[in-house]
Parts: structure tokens; sequence; C-alpha cells
């Protein structure tokens, strides 16, 4: 970080009175406190100053008062002590103080004055007299009179201090009378744990100064700042990984990112950033770790080496391996921490990037011999936590020891279910080489899929199909095959066979029920929504195995597709305790489930429900595999895209295709691409919308039926953005004859309703109708009811349609309602109503962050206002009374009174109450 | 956002001194936290600060 000069201090403040007012860019509100500085991709990043609002408020708050002398600013190293003191120092120089720097470093601490050497008369410090004590008080008196006059004509001396503990005794005594007699404002940067001269101490001891000990950013916070100076979004595992090994230390994020850039693991891909693979500090970051961890003798550094190793290790396994004596010298050093987990002891680096440092630096024959010490250490022990089967089996392997089957085998499922798919295919392989059957190559399986190795998992079980296997065997290898081939090899005709095959040649009645759900779930999929329903109610209702009943959850989305939400939630209750039976063999149906009942509260027209929900669900996931998070990424996307929160949408569609097109286990690309196409559409930005349209169409998969809705609206958007309105009616009536055909009952009614947004209310109002008379929930019925209000130009049941769709969160519609109930008062003459309608679609239109539609275009209605009575009605719908008016234009209150009923008589409405939404809808051109 | 659960999103030096206040021992916060006991109050207002600027972000 360069060092902030006294100047760029200066410069700085009128940016610190700027960023806390500055709210809005790029569409959206701005934490106060942030300044982005959006460094191009492939510039180097600039830093602003991110979660220090409430400290500078306080600094702000100790400004104020008469009495105050100074700030002391205590921290760890690195947490940002010395840029917040240049920041305090701006805004002291703000109010008047001349404002002067020093660094206090170990070198001139020996050095009487040292630290201010560059502020005093020479003379004064070269001077004999310092040293004696007479001397050295009239010296301090000399001095202080001295840096005192350094401030201008009539301003006071702010002087700040970067690390004042290791100011020299001097300079100490110095600073002490500075703040003492009130003659200087002091801001001190001190080292937190680290001893410091009394005079230092003395200052908040004595109540002279007030002492702020910086902490860390949060996690939020380091995802802003993260943010801010990478210019674009980050990933969301990639922000997790970066707060969780630099645990919000600015210096230490600085230096992270700074060096993932240098080495290529951190880029961007389509505007968003992502770190692939191991965190592996560069140079620099390695000079400030080591300088942290100090000097360590031998035994020291071994221990620290295993505690690097283990990441975390229980006190007693330790204290076995490297001795109580160098533990606790490490645990006095700040160097390791340890807590209580239920009756253990658990030991781990202080700071997680210490294990990087300390890895770094290990030998490899040391590390393998490490490994297996604590292997057999916690074996030894007795591995209690869930983690030390997985661990110690690792170490194992890493150590070239031996695993039997079972071991590995047990380990794989861990490390799959951890969605560490790498570890997973190295154990699942290690289970099969020590003669594991095939449990171990399904865990295998599940690795290569996690890695997105379809083609292999392909001619893994194509292996196994060959070779007699029992039935249980057969009928779980052909669900697994099948699958890999429809969803992720997009091979439908063999996936069929392979399911058929299966089909008749098992016989046991509980493997059938499992075939019949994958049929199931094949036919939802396959878009013959109703048979593959009442296939999976079936299975349901007459399986007793939990396998089967977990193998049916997928049907569940058909039955919300064809708007039987009622029947979902039903269903998923019934389902729910046979899967939680089977979670450890199925994984990945709790979640699913849980984001079916999501889905179900976004059809039914809880779109902020939903979305809390999915949004609870994705910061869940930033642990887990980046399928999961791409999964809840891009259903946030698709929800935020229908509440016209279209900015939101795009951010979150973003990181969900940048995840998905590293792995796609169930063809979901093209959805979230579609969406992004259609987010974009609605943004104007036709071309960028056409392009990925056509990715979209290119990574589908035509066998599954799933993706062609969200395609088909998109289609419609982009052409409406192109101005083909006509195109666009054609193309929403094809989507929803298409999905109707499937009996996609949500998307055929999308559709209509958007057939209905952009001129064709009369032509679907019928159908839209008949949907929503066999539909639940509140979605469908309100299209049905924008489209009937559309098609017979009734202002007024437009104004209901819109504020129900306010209700449920869908601001774009409801912007869209009210601007046509704006044209149509107008019409009619009615210009009060219209002006109130106006103003309720601009307000409504403003919440969808830059979203146009056509529906959009042209609402607003001029007020019929002279330029004084426009005057006098904004007064007065500010808040301001008559006399205040009067006051205010230098007219008569009488005059005022004359205005006002002017103005009331002119846009209809009864009284000043009902201005303010009337001036607000007075925009020129369409809603932006 | 309840305030357990916002203070579980403190930096941990934050979210600890406020367990403790909350708890009534907020005269442990030296020695548990390694803090300056002048640095309390300060530190304790910080976190309420932060807190409260936490959860109206939330809200959002």
């Amino acid at each position: 970080m360069r060092p902030c000069s006294t100047q760029q201090a200066t410069s700085r403040t009128p940016a610190i009175a700027r960023q806390r007012t500055d709210v809005s860019r790029h569409g959206r509100a701005l934490p106060a406190d942030v300044v982005l500085a959006y460094g191009a991709i492939g510039m180097r990043p600039t830093w602003p100053l991110v979660g220090r609002s409430e400290e500078l408020d306080f600094v702000e708050g100790v400004l104020a008062r008469s009495e105050t002398r100074g700030v002391v600013l205590g921290g760890a190293p690195g947490v940002g002590k010395t840029r917040l003191a240049k920041e305090v120092l701006s805004l002291v120089e703000s109010v008047g103080h001349g404002v002067e720097w020093a660094v206090a470093t170990r070198s001139a601490s020996v050095t009487p004055f040292g630290a201010l050497a560059h502020l005093l008369p020479q003379e004064l410090v070269d001077g004999e007299a310092a040293g004696t004590a007479a001397g050295t008080v009239n010296v301090l008196r000399v001095a202080a009179a001295a840096l005192v006059s350094r401030a201008g004509d009539g301003e006071r001396l702010a002087l700040g201090v970067d690390d004042a503990h290791l100011l020299d005794a001097s300079s100490a005594a110095l600073v002490h009378q500075l703040v003492a007699t009130e003659s200087a404002f002091v801001v001190a940067a001190v080292r937190s744990g680290e001893p410091a001269p009394d005079a230092v101490v003395g200052l908040w001891k004595d109540g002279l100064v007030e002492r702020i000990d910086v902490q860390p950013l949060s996690r939020r916070e380091t995802d802003r700042l993260v943010e801010a100076a990478l210019g674009s979004q980050v990933e969301g595992t990639t922000r997790y990984r970066l707060w969780d090994a630099t645990r919000g230390n600015p210096l230490l994020i600085r230096e992270l990112v700074l060096g993932g850039l240098d080495s290529g693991s951190l880029r961007a891909t389509d505007g968003v950033w992502q770190w692939n693979g191991p965190f592996s500090p560069a140079p620099r970051l390695m000079d400030l770790l080591e300088a942290r961890l100090g000097r360590l003798d031998g035994v020291e550094r071994d221990a620290l080496e295993v505690v690097a190793e283990a990441e975390f290790v229980s006190g007693g396994v330790l204290q076995c391996l490297a001795g109580r004596a160098s533990v606790e010298a490490l645990e006095r050093r700040g160097l390791l921490e340890s807590w209580r987990e239920g009756r253990r002891i658990q030991v781990r680096t202080a700071h997680p990037l210490y294990v990087e440092a300390v890895r770094a630096k290990t030998p490899l024959s040391r590390t393998r011999s490490i490994r297996r010490a604590l292997a057999d250490a916690v074996d030894c022990w007795g591995a209690r936590r869930r983690e030390d089967l997985l661990r110690v089996a690792t170490w194992r392997l890493d150590a070239g020891g031996a695993l039997s089957a079972d071991v590995a085998l047990a380990a794989a499922r861990r490390a799959a279910r951890a969605a560490d798919y790498e570890l997973a295919e190295r154990l699942a392989r290690a289970s099969l080489g020590a003669g594991g059957g095939y449990e171990a190559t399904h865990v295998l399986v599940e690795a290569l899929t996690g890695q997105g190795r379809f083609s292999e998992v392909e001619d893994l079980l194509r292996g196994v199909e060959d070779q007699p296997q029992p039935e249980p065997v057969q009928a779980m290898s052909a669900v697994v095959r099948a699958t890999n081939l429809l969803w992720r090899l997009g091979d439908a005709e063999a996936a069929w066979d392979v399911l058929r095959r299966a089909e008749e040649s098992v016989g046991d009645p509980h493997l059938c029920d499992e075939l019949a759900a994958t049929r199931a779930t094949f036919l939802v999929y396959g878009g013959q929504t109703k048979q593959g329903i009442t296939v999976g109610l079936d299975v349901v209702e007459r399986a007793v195995s939990d396998r089967a009943v977990t193998q049916a959850v997928p049907v569940v989305w058909g039955l919300l597709l064809a708007a039987r939400t009622r029947e979902a939630l039903a269903f998923i209750e019934r389902v729910r305790e046979p899967v939680d039976r089977v979670a450890e063999e199925f994984p990945v149906m709790p979640d699913w489930l849980g984001n079916n009942v999501f889905a179900a509260r976004f059809f039914d027209g809880d779109l902020e429900e939903a979305a809390r929900g999915m949004e609870s669900r994705y910061r869940r996931t930033s642990e887990q595999g980046s399928w999961e998070r791409a999964v809840a990424r891009w259903a946030l996307g698709w929800i935020e895209r229908t509440r016209g929160r279209v900015r939101t949408a795009r951010r979150r569609l973003e990181e969900a295709s940048l995840l998905l097109r590293q792995v796609d286990m169930l063809n979901q690309l093209p959805i979230c691409l579609a969406e992004t196409a259609h987010v974009d559409a609605l943004l104007g930005q036709v071309d960028e919308a056409e392009a990925t349209l056509a990715e979209a169409q290119r990574s589908r998969l035509p066998a599954l039926r799933h993706g062609e809705a969200h395609i088909g609206l998109a289609q419609t958007w982009v052409a409406a953005a192109r101005g083909e309105i006509s195109h666009a009616i054609e193309q929403a009536l094809r989507t929803a004859e298409t999905t109707g055909q499937m009996d996609q009952v949500v998307y055929q009614a999308a559709a209509l309703h958007d057939a209905a947004r952009l001129g064709a209310a009369a032509q679907v109002t019928g159908e839209l109708h008949s949907l929503a008379e066999r539909a639940d929930g509140q979605m469908i019925p309100t299209y049905a009811e924008h489209a009937r209000a559309l098609a017979d130009r009734d202002a007024q049941a437009l104004e209901e349609a819109s504020r129900a769709f306010e209700d449920m969160g869908a601001l774009l519609y409801a912007a869209e309602a009210a601007a046509e109930s704006a044209r149509i008062h107008r019409e009619h003459g009615r210009t009060g109503s219209a002006l109130t309608a106006s103003g309720r679609a601009s307000r409504l239109a403003d919440a969808c962050q830059g979203a146009h539609t056509p529906a959009l275009e042209h609402f607003t209605v001029p007020l019929p206002l002279t330029r004084r009575e426009r005057e006098v009605a904004s007064l007065a719908a500010q808040g301001l009374s008559n006399s205040d008016i009067a006051d205010r234009l230098v007219i008569s209150l009488r005059t005022v009174e004359n205005h006002l009923h002017a103005v009331y008589t002119k846009l209809g409405i009864a009284g000043r109450h009902e201005l303010a939404s009337i001036l607000a809808g007075e925009r020129t051109g369409a809603a932006t | 956002m309840d305030r357990p659960a916002a203070i579980d999103l403190l930096p941990d030096t934050y979210a600890q001194a406020l367990r403790l206040q909350d708890a009534g021992q907020a005269d442990l916060i030296p020695d548990r936290l390694g803090i300056a006991p002048e640095a309390v109050q300060p530190l304790l207002r910080l976190a309420e600060a932060k807190l409260t600027a936490l959860v109206s972000e939330t809200a959002e």
C-alpha cells in the first residue's frame, strides 16, 4: 500500500464527505463508506476504505467534544490502524488543524527524538542538553513549542504517530506533554500486545485520549472490499475462502489477492472473479507471515509443523507428538490458539494463513512423516470426531500407507459428502485397489460426476453392466448409468434403453419401484409431465422402500410445473421422513426437497419469501460444492427477474453461469443463460441478450425439456427489445402452445401473460382464465385478471391488478399495470386519477433497477399547472405550511391559498396530502 | 434477523464482547479479550454500531 502523504490526506477530505452521501451508482444503493474504485480487469486493484464508517463516526464524536485531545488506535498487525489514522487526520484537518505525521521504528527507538527528528530543529535533536534531567525538561518545552509552531496561524497542531509503541523515550515524553498541555491533537497507532513506553500507555490510562481497538473486517465487509478492489463480482466460494484465510485482516486480504492476480489463480471470466486451486502465499505475503511467526527454535517449529499439517488437532494428540513445553510456548507467543469442544481441547494455528506459510517451508519427507504420525496418534487416542475418519485415511494415503477397502470406502463417502471430489476419487480408487466392490465404484462414479467427467462415468458403468451382478447392483448401476446418459451426455435413446432393460431383468419389487421412480423423473423432465406425475405418485403410494420413495422426489417438480402447488407441498411432507432416513446415501435429496418448498412459494406468488429462502440456502452452500451453489444462484436470479430487480438478477445469474460452465450435472446452464438473456433484454442490451440466447440454445440437451420454456420466454423479450412486437407476441404464443402440450401450466401461463403485456390481451384472456381456475396460488389468477383488465381497458381493474402484483413482490408487472391504468385514465380525461396512477407506476418502475418494457413507455402525464402553481405545489408537497411558502416565495398568504386552490382544481385532488405522489409521477420520457 | 444471529456475523472480538455484555459480564472483557480496560467502552459502542449497520443492511 502506498504511504498516504499529508497532501493525499488533505485531498481525500472532500472525498470522505462525498462518500458519506453517495448513494447510487449502477442503479443500486451502495453502502455509504464504499468508494468504488473500478479498476478495469487486468489493472492493479485500488483499495478503498471499507468497513470503517462506524470508527470514523466514533472519532467525529470525539472531535466534537471540546475537551478532546486525541485518539489512540490499537490493533493487530495489518488490521488497518495506519490507514484509519490517516483518515482520522483528514477529518481533523478538515476542521482546522495543521497536520504532521511521524513513524516510529525500532532502529530510531534508541535515538532521543529519533521518530520526530524530521519535525524538530536540528540543534534541538543534536543538543547536549538533551542528555540531562534539567536539560531534558527544557528541551521538551522547546521541542513542544517548535512542533506546535509548525501548524499555521490560528491552527491547532494535529500530530499523527504510527507505531507509537516503538517511540524513543524522548519522543514519547514529548507526545505525552503535547497532549497533557492540550497543545496538540494526537492520533497514534499502537500494536496490541506489544510493550509501549510508559508515556504512551499513560495517554489512555490517564484518560487523556480515547483508545479504540481496531478489529478485522467482518465477512460481509471483506466481501465488499474484495469486490470493490477487483471492480466486479466475486464468486461465492472464493469470497468465503478469502475471508476464511485472512479472517478479515485487510493487509492479508490485499496481499493474498495481489498474489492470486500475479499467479493467475485469481482471474475473471465474464466479469466474475474466481480463485482456482489452493492458496499458495506469494513471496511478499510469505515475508509478512514469516515476520509474524518470528524466530522459532527447532522444537517449536516441529510443533507448528504438526499443527499446520493437521489444521486442527486435539491437545492430547499434539502434546503426544510435540511435547507440552513447545505447545505452551507457541500459545504464549500467540501463534497457536485452543478452544474447548465438549470434553476435548482442540488446537490450531492462531491464523489460517500460518498453515500455508509453515507448510510451504516443510520438506516433503517431513510432511509424510508428520502425516503418518498424526494418523497413528489419532487412531491411538480414539478417532471420535466425524471428520477423524476422513482425516486419518487421507493422512495414511498421503503418507504412502495402506488402507483397508472398508476404511477407504467410508472415507471416500465422507469426502464426496463434503464435495471434495478429487479426494473422494483417490479414496474410492484406493478402496477398489484393496478389493472394494461395487459400492466403491458407486462412490467413484459420484466423484467423477462431481468433476464433470461424464464420459469416464459411462465407460466405468458400461464395464459394470457387462459383468454378472446381483440385482441390487444391477438396478443401482442402471439408474446411475441412465441418469448420466440422459442428463449429462444427452443420449436419451441409450438412457431409456438402459432403463428398459433393467426393468425387464430385475424381479425384486422394491428394486422395480426404484426403477419406476427413475422412469417417472425422466418423464417429467422429458416433457411428459402428467404421465411422470402419475407414475411417481403411484411409486410413493405403494412403495415401502425409502430408497424408492426418495428417488421419486424429482417428481415434485412436475407437480409444481402443473401449478398443483398444494399437492406438491403435501408430497414433500409425505416423503420428508423417508428422505431423511436415507440421506446418507442420497445426500442431495433433502436439499432438493427444501428447494422445492421455496419453488412452491415462488409459483404461488410469495416472491419475497421465495427469495429469502433461496438466499439463506445459498449462504449455506458457500462451503459446499459448486453445483449446489450454482443451483441456488440461478434460482435466485429467476426469482429476482420475476420481482423486477433485474440488475440483482443479473449478478446472481452471472455467478451461476460461471459455476455451471465448470460442472453442470443436470443441464441447468441453458436455463441460467436463458434467464440472463431475458434480463439483458429487459435492460435493453439486445446484442448481449442475443449472444447469450444463442449459447443457451447450443448448450441445451434436446431430450431434456425443462429449459425450453425459459428459452422461449427469453426469445419473446429479446424480440420485444428489438422493437419487433408482433414477432414477440408470436413467440410468446408459440411458447404457450409448446408448454401447454407438456402440461407445464406455470410456463404456459407466464407465456400467455407475456403476450397480454405486449398487446394481445384479448386473444389470451380466455385461456388464462381457464388455467387460473385449476391453478393453485395467486400468480396465475392475477395474470388472468391483468389480461382481462387490459383487454377490457378497465383502468380500475388495472389498478387492482397492480396492487395485487405489488403485494406479491412482482414490481415490474405492477408498474406495467399502473402505467396502462394511467394511459386509460388520461384518455378519458380523468387527469387526477391519471396522475395518481402515473405516480404509482413511476415509483414501481424506479424499483426495477432500469428494466424497460413497451408497457412502460410514455405513461407520464404533464402537469397542467403554471410555473408559479408548480412552485407552490412543490413546496406544499415537501411539507411546508402556507405561511412558510409565503415567506419563501415572498408573496402574500392569500396568494398562496389562491394558487393551491387552483392546483387542487386542475389536478382533481382534495388536498396537499395527494401532491407528493402526483409530483413524483411527473417525469419526462419513459421510466428509466 | 435476531440479535444473537446478527452478533454471530460480527468479527470475533466484537461478538464476544457483546455476548459478555448481554450476559451481564462486561467486567470480564479486558481479561477474556486482552483489551485495555479503557478501550472497553469504545469497543462496546463500536460493536453496537456495527451490529445496527449489519441488521439494517440485511433488512435491505
